[in-house]
């Protein structure tokens, strides 16, 4: 049967399948009942063996960056300045969470969300139930944020307790505070876009891959407008840490002068968040998914 | 749910609960206030030689924040005053903006009455602008005891981490570097000075001295000091809130020292009780001192609420200037962050 073709869902129109012409249970607890269900998947799944693996790296870092620290010598210097732990955390926070993790999560669980049911098959058994479509894409969006969110974050914190002494945490807590919500953002966002890429496409992995490690960095590096069609330039707006050692700082704050204001990337966040989102669930909603046999 | 999605997501929320109240408690009350990790200070003191003759702190912070501040801020002198050669100044540094907290030192020989202190200051420091500073005042980098260093004749930067500096004569701040690097000769080998040290380190400003020091720099009235008994150490600690409580220690040669002293004190408050008692304001700040101590040692507290010093500005006691029409502007705490690099 290779090569056939089976049209598992066929909507006659927007939201054609819907609970509400069905009797069935309300947008949100729709929503709520795929939430519970997904988020159980999501946790339990190979993904998270993956996802494991990158949170562990930061926090075995930090590990090893306070063992060393207090039983040899200071793990990281520049010119000869002792980089301190607050610093460490800072740039563990831009260059391996935002710039790496949370991307990364994005792309491998915000495609997942319908692309995966589509891949096995499983769609049908979704859409044929007496739910929304678009609710179902919602349930699944918002276990991928709290299955995400409640993974990045805790190892956000050992990470954080590790690395800033004691004396230091309470002055630096503003910054922590700031991170978890900086973090929670950029996994709500990347995870609304790609979401949108995995109900539109048809290898959405690929290309949510392409935007993040190929499109993002590129466009970060050059002049101009460009940068302001990503996302990170506006999770860089937002980041509340300075980074030591004055070559860096005099280079950072050349190469990014113009980092906008933080109202205008929460603005533009926002946006790219409920557009990405709405869209993704009309897509789901209207289009007609087609299982390969 | 299944139960085990169910206890991933109870211990995940509570871990990060857990660290952010964590956090939060730290930021507005401190960890070390409440037993956690012991002293906050004591690190800093590991770079004071033992021949200092005063150490004192201040969570510059907590102090600038402090509603007593804001209220006493119109007599408050200067901090860019010509009278004191503050280090952190000297270097280019807002004490307003940049530090959080410092510990403060004067060394025999090293440092008097019209030099500077040994500073030991945490806070937010642009190591290339303090360098910049320094050249051009003659100044030149340098590496000593492992730890990058800027100093000219007058004085000398060590950056011992980031947001870390120790600050004062460049004869201190090698002292300094050598007491940390050697680990012994600093003042947290001086039992007698840390055992008040650790009486007084949970308040938010304090200062412990020898009192022979103190003598011999002439710091105190001459008639004054002949009349007191012998005193040994004397230490002061101060938490200012809205207002302000603070307790003194005195330390004697011996148990007989310690009781005469108690007298004086006591003689004094009596004085003072006499001489305030048509003032309610004053003979309110008096009924809150209390006198005590065992052995060798003398206590003082005493707390005065905001509405002392409220009362005091409204009654005009204090010299408290009209304010400005133009009112200043608004500090602002952080510096502006450079953001990372893609």
């Amino acid at each position: 049967m290779a090569g056939a073709e089976v049209r598992a869902t066929r909507p006659a129109g927007p939201e054609a399948s819907s609970g509400r012409n069905r009797g069935g249970a309300s947008f949100l607890s729709a929503a709520g009942r795929v939430f519970d269900l997904s988020l159980g998947e999501m946790l339990w799944s190979r993904r998270t063996v993956f996802m494991v693996m990158v949170l562990g790296a930061p926090v075995f870092l930090a590990l090893v960056s306070r063992i060393v620290d207090l039983w040899w010598r200071a793990p990281f210097t520049v010119n000869g300045d002792r980089v301190s732990g607050a610093a460490l955390f800072g740039l563990l926070i831009w260059w391996v969470y935002l710039r790496f993790v949370v991307p990364i999560l994005g792309v491998f669980y915000g495609t997942a969300l319908i692309a995966d049911e589509v891949e096995d098959k499983t769609i049908t058994y979704l859409f044929t139930r007496p739910v929304p479509r678009s609710a179902i894409l919602l349930g699944k969006y918002v276990a991928y944020f709290v299955c995400t969110s409640l993974v990045v974050l805790p190892s956000v914190t050992l990470v954080f307790f590790l690395l800033v002494p004691v004396r230091e945490i309470g002055g630096n807590f503003a910054a922590y505070a700031t991170d978890l919500g900086l973090l929670a953002l950029g996994l709500a966002v990347y995870g609304a876009l790609f979401a949108l890429v995995g109900t539109l496409l048809q290898r959405p992995l690929i290309a949510g891959l392409v935007f993040a490690f190929g499109w993002e960095q590129i466009a970060m590096l050059m002049p101009g407008y460009v940068r302001r069609f990503t996302l990170v330039y506006y999770l860089q707006g937002l980041v509340p840490h300075a980074i030591p050692s004055e070559g860096i700082v005099s280079l950072l704050a050349y190469a990014f002068s113009d980092s906008p204001a933080a109202i205008t990337c929460l603005v533009w966040l926002g946006i790219a968040l409920v557009v990405s989102l709405v869209l993704a669930m009309r897509a789901v909603g209207r289009r007609e998914y087609v299982l390969s046999q | 749910m299944r139960n085990r999605t169910r206890l991933f997501v109870t211990v995940a929320s509570a871990t990060l609960a857990v660290g952010v109240a964590t956090a939060g408690v730290a930021s507005y009350v401190g960890l070390e206030r409440i037993g956690f990790g012991g002293s906050g200070t004591a690190a800093d003191l590991a770079f004071i030689p033992g021949t200092a003759e005063f150490v004192a702190f201040a969570d510059v912070r907590q102090l600038l924040d402090s509603g007593l501040r804001h209220t006493l801020q119109p007599t408050l002198p200067s901090p860019t005053s010509p009278d004191a050669r503050n280090p952190l100044e000297e270097i280019g540094l807002n004490v307003e903006t940049d530090v959080d907290s410092v510990v403060v030192a004067a060394l025999p020989g090293v440092t008097g009455q019209q030099t500077m202190p040994l500073v030991v200051a945490h806070g937010r420091f642009d190591a290339a602008r303090i360098e910049a500073a320094l050249r051009n005042v003659g100044g030149a980098p340098s590496e000593y005891q492992g730890t990058r260093m800027v100093a000219n004749d007058m004085v000398a930067v060590a950056f011992i981490q980031t947001g870390m500096l120790v600050v004062g004569q460049p004869a201190s701040v090698r002292s300094a570097l050598d007491t940390k690097t050697s680990g012994a000769g600093g003042v947290t080998t001086n039992d007698a000075l840390m055992r008040l040290v650790h009486r007084v380190e949970d308040s938010n400003t304090w200062v412990v001295a020898n009192f022979q020091s103190l003598q011999a720099l002439k710091q105190l009235p001459g008639g004054v000091a002949g009349q007191l008994p012998a005193i040994t150490w004397l230490a002061a600690g101060g938490q200012v809130g809205d207002g302000l409580s603070a307790r003194i220690f005195a330390e004697g040669r011996d148990a007989q020292a310690a009781q005469d002293l108690r007298e004086v004190v006591k003689g004094f408050v009596a004085l003072a009780r006499m001489q305030t008692g048509q003032q309610a304001a004053l003979a309110e700040l008096l009924n809150t001192v209390e006198l005590s101590g065992e052995g060798n040692t003398v206590t003082l507290s005493f707390a005065v609420p905001a509405q002392f010093f409220e009362r005091l500005k409204n009654d005009g006691v204090l010299p408290f200037p009209a304010p400005s029409a133009q009112q200043p502007p608004a500090v602002k705490r952080r510096p502006a962050p450079v953001r990372p690099a893609a």
